[in-house]
């Protein structure tokens, strides 16, 4: 993938947004990998957590709104656990998720699921597939 | 006795009983009582991670208000209530702005000036600090000898460790140190704190059980013959969708797992209907019974 720098992306109010709903230090990530290195998804993830943080850094968002790894991170903490900046990078990922499905991205329908999952499925799992998977637009 | 108010969760009061069930049966043996909250809801599962859902804090902060009433301390045992709970208590103390924001909400439920004085303590914490592993290893019954158990560290227990401020996140050694206090064989592994894939098991059903697949595997492969889990969702993942592994993993053998309190409830001599192992879909009894413990 070829990335040309573009100033206006860069400063859009998407970027800005991530910024602001992660209330993450963005810009001090220096791409050490360690989030990657940790994340027990990345090798299903088309941007790998680092990927994701640069690409975050460089505005380009709407590439990201598409990827499936902002639906693959399951919120388990061990980026943002061994980020040597103190970046909770799993708060930029629900940052993304989040403005994906405010923009009415929906990643599943647990409705659909078949009744025999759901009745064995704790609660847990439901109300968190309700939050972080379905949008409400 | 001595009591705590007890916020048990959805899962606790449902699909995950035993956990439950176990938690109090053993606690009245040991001198202790888990008082249910009067007025308690949902969580909310997972702790709101963006900075502007404040509305998502409302149920925890009403369970920490109904705990004040009586006490400086709530309990919890499922690991997402856990979660949420603590990380509310430590945002409430600390985030001046976004508490009012929240209590705005709560206007007729809760005044605005009650003291946030409420610690969130998790079950395991009664056992360790109120009680105290050396006084446990005194009142345990049936010793479980030669119980080779690994504990299995969940995301949501001790992550992230900022707001959690819970063990040591990168080398946990709680459940460890419980399961020799019952005479158990404690078993370090590999996985021991990575993702079971949570509630990816309502969307990637696929991705999810590979991750529990890879925890199950090098827990065996390091010589377990059973796990140990406080989490409801994890104890989903890692027992209930094992049938699933068996046909998609050849090779694999399956391995017994058990609520975090299961082995506590063996060791203090609670009936078997009290341990509640009818839910597990791998059943323990044929473990114990080969270890003379049932």
């Amino acid at each position: 993938m070829i990335l040309a720098l573009n100033k206006e992306q860069f400063k859009s109010e998407y970027a800005r947004s991530i910024k602001e709903v992660s209330a993450q230090k963005i810009m001090s990530c220096y791409q050490c990998g360690k989030c990657t290195a940790g994340c027990p998804l990345a090798d299903k993830m088309d941007y790998v957590p680092n990927e994701m943080m640069r690409l975050v850094m460089l505005g380009e968002i709407e590439e990201l709104l598409q990827s499936n790894a902002i639906w693959l991170c399951t919120s388990c903490f061990q980026c943002g656990t061994r980020c040597p900046k103190g970046i909770e990078v799993h708060r930029v990922f629900e940052a993304l998720r989040s403005l994906a499905l405010r923009n009415g991205i929906n990643r599943t329908d647990i409705e659909e699921l078949p009744s025999d999952i759901l009745d064995e499925v704790p609660q847990q799992a439901i109300v968190a597939g309700y939050r972080k998977f379905e949008s409400l637009e | 006795m001595v009591s705590y108010p007890y916020f048990p969760g959805c899962a606790l009061s449902t699909k995950a009983k035993a956990l439950d069930i176990c938690a109090r049966e053993s606690l009245k043996l040991l001198g202790f009582e888990l008082v249910e909250l009067t007025n308690w809801t949902c969580c909310g599962a997972v702790f709101p991670l963006c900075d502007d859902e404040h509305i998502r804090l409302v149920s925890p902060v009403r369970a920490l208000f109904e705990a004040s009433k009586t006490s400086d301390k709530l309990v919890a045992l499922c690991s997402a209530c856990f979660n949420v709970l603590r990380r509310t208590e430590k945002l409430f103390r600390e985030n001046k702005e976004r508490r009012e924001r929240v209590l705005n909400y709560m206007d007729e439920e809760v005044p605005k000036n009650f003291a946030d004085n409420v610690k969130v303590i998790h079950f395991i914490d009664i056992i360790a600090e109120d009680l105290t592993f050396t006084v446990l290893k005194e009142k345990v019954k049936k010793p479980l000898i030669d119980l080779k158990i690994a504990p299995f560290y969940d995301c949501l227990t001790f992550r992230p460790p900022k707001e959690m401020n819970y063990d040591d996140p990168e080398n946990p050694r709680i459940f460890s140190n419980f399961l020799m206090s019952l005479g158990a064989t404690p078993i370090d592994f590999p996985y021991r704190s990575e993702c079971c894939g949570a509630h990816l098991a309502v969307s990637d059903r696929d991705a999810s059980l590979e991750c529990s697949y890879k925890i199950l595997k090098s827990a065996a492969d390091a010589g377990a013959e059973a796990m140990l889990t406080a989490c409801p969702l994890c104890h989903y993942n890692l027992d209930s969708r094992q049938l699933e592994m068996m046909e998609k993993f050849p090779g694999f053998k399956p391995l017994p797992v058990f609520y975090l309190t299961q082995p506590l409830g063996i060791a203090l001599g609670l009936s078997t209907e009290l341990l509640g192992f009818s839910k597990n879909k791998i059943s323990p009894l044929p473990l114990l019974k080969e270890k003379g413990l049932i």
